[in-house]
């Protein structure tokens, strides 16, 4: 998904800022998420014992949790930069047209339930190919 | 359904098509690890049995 957003957002950048990358507090910061999220999946891949792995991982993830809420918050903790501050607030009426407000909105919705239905897809694959592998040790003892 | 998008359509065409390329491949490649996991238990499964 990081990896989409940087893509399609230097496609747009080019003909919006005239450029595909600046370092720009967004741009950089979620470059520095991506970076991290390469960095988590090596991690995962590089060590051989499951539960250590997991282990390190949710260890890593939660000291690199801050890099999400960073590249979140980037626009109003830095000003400077090419993008604008944040189009959707809890407390004021958004500024763009309803012919994309609405659009946005159901494709925030069609994110988030891809996101979910990956998680628990991902999740369950985990648990049977632990169990296949503990039932595989049991048949092999 | 597509307003016109005039001189950014080839820009914003390609965004979408980059976002569908990769949305796409993430999904086949978590349906398949997820048949391939499934059928590794049927088989651990089957052997346990044995």
């Amino acid at each position: 998904m990081t990896l989409i957003a940087l893509f399609t957002g230097a496609i747009w950048g080019k003909p919006m800022w005239g450029t595909y990358w600046a370092w720009d507090p967004r741009l950089t910061s979620f470059m520095i998420l991506f970076v991290f999220y390469l960095g988590y999946l090596a991690l995962w891949q590089a060590v051989e014992d499951d539960d250590t792995a997991a282990d390190l991982t949710s260890i890593l993830c939660m000291v690199g949790s801050v890099f999400a809420l960073l590249s979140r918050y980037a626009v109003n903790l830095w000003n400077q930069g090419l993008h604008q501050g944040a189009t959707l607030t809890a407390t004021e009426r958004s500024p763009i047209d309803a012919s994309y407000y609405y659009p946005l909105l159901i494709s925030i919705a069609g994110f988030v339930l891809l996101f979910f239905t990956l998680v628990l897809l991902r999740t369950r694959m985990h648990i049977r190919l632990r169990r296949a592998k503990a039932l595989l040790a049991r048949s092999n003892a | 359904m597509i307003p016109d998008l005039g001189k950014y359509a080839a820009d914003v065409l390609s965004a979408y098509a980059v976002a569908l390329l990769l949305l796409v491949g993430l999904v086949v490649l978590s349906v398949r690890q997820a048949a391939k996991a499934r059928a590794a238990l049927t088989q651990a499964e089957q052997q346990d049995k044995t």
